[in-house]
């Protein structure tokens, strides 16, 4: 699936305005400590999902290594800062390692918390633990990240990128 | 006043005047001069913004290249509720396990072995063809020089095969297959089991690693993951008291007179929860040396739910073997017509109470196992050299991250060898 047919699938009939944000020293260190694993990146780029104006939900993709490669999932977060859904857009290890669709909707309705862990709340998968681990850490990084920018001042939010 | 007082009056008014005048034209150039600056701060502000957009959309688009729509193309036909995952991206993945055994049996030699050391290697050709193998080192060497043994260490392909990708529901695998009999055939990493060593029913009966070369289906439908194959057949000429582990041909050159087939579904719609079974048949005589025909049977079900911090795995197994009497006859083996084993493990993560924020994970762990190689034997054969026991195995398995594992334990034999085991193993 590529982007724009994961954000028409996420997003039918709303109107989405990609957006990027650069990220402060702090806000990346407070991103590493609410998500558990350090935070290097120093843009990230919400998609932002509106209705008559008013903020839906936000879409973020995120890319990771697995094993060798890469798997990319498009990670929807509500305005309450839930996970609405997790979507697998590509994924290059042998499937083999590639969970099952019922596996990503543990992650439906999660926030940010203890729970949302492979010893705690999120069941893991036999033989592909790589992919398990690695979609976790993706969700609450992303989830941190929305957290982050939630907390901005109104005038510092993400601005609108023009499209991409 | 004289001339030169004049002069100099007039010069200074001059000058003055002149003064007066420059000052007054200073805050008119000045204002003229800051409004040019502005203008070009903003204009180069704006220029600023736009290089970091670009930059910033350049950076996403790199970053996402698996997931942006080819260029030209933006109708592919798939619509947007299209959840199949393929990926644009090819290349070698690379992963491996290993495991490293100090085994100490009661009144033997102890032995300290590097029991595996294993390589995978998988390729994505494209969206649809892959290919994913396993290169095993058993034992370290191929050297038969030990002072524990004389067997010969190893160094095999476990599995090879070309996957095509079709649906969720379909998909085409073919060439050397781990038949899909039991979890630790399929799935033996240490980090996928509890104990040292594997369950002797899932060495004897189902005689794990069991590779053979075959063709065959697999998919999801509905929540159940099957896999359905055409194997080359065991060599029952191997086959003996203790069990089938010496009828695998190992991919080698097999023959295939009898082909079997192997299938195996498992109901795998809650996340971490596995219940199934599969079945294994075909004949074993290969056409080979005068052998009777021997069908042979075997049938296994089996579930294991990981909820929090507690495993469970329960794994029931039986097998059959036509004309084992023939057999036993020709050959002088007590080969058994039925086998049978089961084996129950259950552990707890401690630290998941005591250090819930800990990824380290500490496992008391217990596993009660009984076979029977010779549950029933063919008129006129008694019980001898076969497997015959209950073994209680106890220890801990602690894992400092997900993917390294030490374990330590306990085997308790009612009739065979008590033994201690440590084991140090990895994954990536």
């Amino acid at each position: 699936m590529t982007k724009p047919e994961a954000l028409e699938l996420a997003f039918p009939g709303l109107e989405v305005e990609p957006c990027n944000a650069f990220l402060t020293k702090l806000e990346k260190k407070r991103i590493g400590k609410l998500s558990g694993s350090e935070f290097v990146r120093g843009v990230v780029y919400p998609y932002v999902a509106k209705r008559n104006g008013v903020v839906v939900a936000t879409a973020y993709f995120d890319c990771h290594r697995v094993r060798t490669l890469r798997e990319t999932v498009m990670i929807v977060v509500t305005a309450d800062q839930r996970v609405e859904r997790v979507e697998v857009l590509a994924f290059g290890e042998p499937t083999d390692y590639l969970p099952r669709d019922i596996w990503y909707g543990q992650f439906d309705d999660r926030e940010l918390d203890a729970e949302l862990s492979l010893k705690r709340g999120i069941r893991g998968v036999a033989g592909a633990t790589l992919t398990a681990r690695a979609t976790t850490e993706a969700v609450r990084r992303v989830l941190a990240v929305h957290k982050v920018l939630a907390e901005r001042p109104v005038e510092s939010l993400p601005q609108a990128s023009g499209g991409n | 006043m004289t001339l030169r007082a004049l002069s100099l009056t007039f010069t200074t008014g001059a000058l003055a005047l002149s003064a007066s005048a420059a000052v007054d034209e200073k805050p008119a150039s000045q204002d003229t001069s800051m409004e040019l600056r502005l203008k070009r701060l903003e204009s180069k502000n704006a220029q600023l913004e736009g290089m970091v957009t670009a930059l910033a959309g350049d950076v996403e688009h790199f970053e996402l290249r698996d997931v942006m729509p080819p260029v030209g193309d933006s109708e592919w036909g798939l619509g947007p509720a299209a959840s199949k995952v393929y990926s644009v991206e090819q290349g070698l993945s690379i992963g491996g396990y290993g495991e490293f055994l100090f085994d100490a049996p009661a009144g033997g030699t102890d032995t300290a072995d590097a029991q595996r050391v294993v390589t995978y290697f998988g390729y994505k050709f494209d969206d649809h063809w892959v290919f994913n193998s396993e290169i095993e080192f058993e034992h370290a060497t191929t050297s038969s020089s030990s002072g524990a043994t004389t067997s010969s260490g190893s160094a095999s392909a476990e599995f090879a095969y070309l996957d095509y990708l079709h649906t969720d529901g379909f998909n085409a695998r073919g060439g050397l297959l781990l038949v899909p009999l039991g979890f630790l055939n399929e799935l033996h990493e240490p980090t996928t089991y509890l104990p040292a060593s594997r369950p002797v029913t899932e060495q004897r009966i189902i005689p794990s690693t069991w590779r053979e070369n075959g063709v065959g289906a697999f998919g999801n439908v509905s929540g159940v993951d099957y896999r359905v194959y055409v194997v080359s057949g065991l060599n029952g000429s191997e086959f003996t008291a203790s069990g089938f582990r010496g009828g695998r041909q190992k991919g080698s050159r097999a023959a295939t007179n009898d082909a079997a087939i192997a299938a195996r579904a498992d109901w795998v719609d809650t996340p971490g929860v596995i219940v199934g079974g599969s079945v294994y048949h075909g004949q074993s005589d290969q056409d080979l040396g005068g052998l009777p025909d021997m069908a042979t049977t075997i049938v296994e079900v089996h579930a294991d739910c990981k909820v929090g911090p507690w495993a469970f795995r329960i794994l029931v197994a039986r097998s059959h073997v036509s004309n084992a009497g023939a057999f036993n006859s020709i050959t002088g083996e007590n080969l058994a017509e039925e086998m049978e084993g089961s084996y129950v493990e259950a552990g707890y993560d401690i630290l998941s109470t005591l250090a819930p924020e800990s990824d380290q994970s500490l496992t008391p762990f217990v596993r009660y196992e009984m076979i029977d190689t010779q549950a029933s034997l063919p008129a006129g054969f008694s019980a001898s050299g076969g497997v015959d026991d209950a073994i209680l195995t106890f220890g801990l398995n602690y894992k400092p991250i997900d993917q390294i594992v030490i374990k330590a334990d306990f085997q308790d034999w009612d009739d065979g060898t008590d033994r201690l085991q440590l084991l140090i193993g990895y994954v990536f």
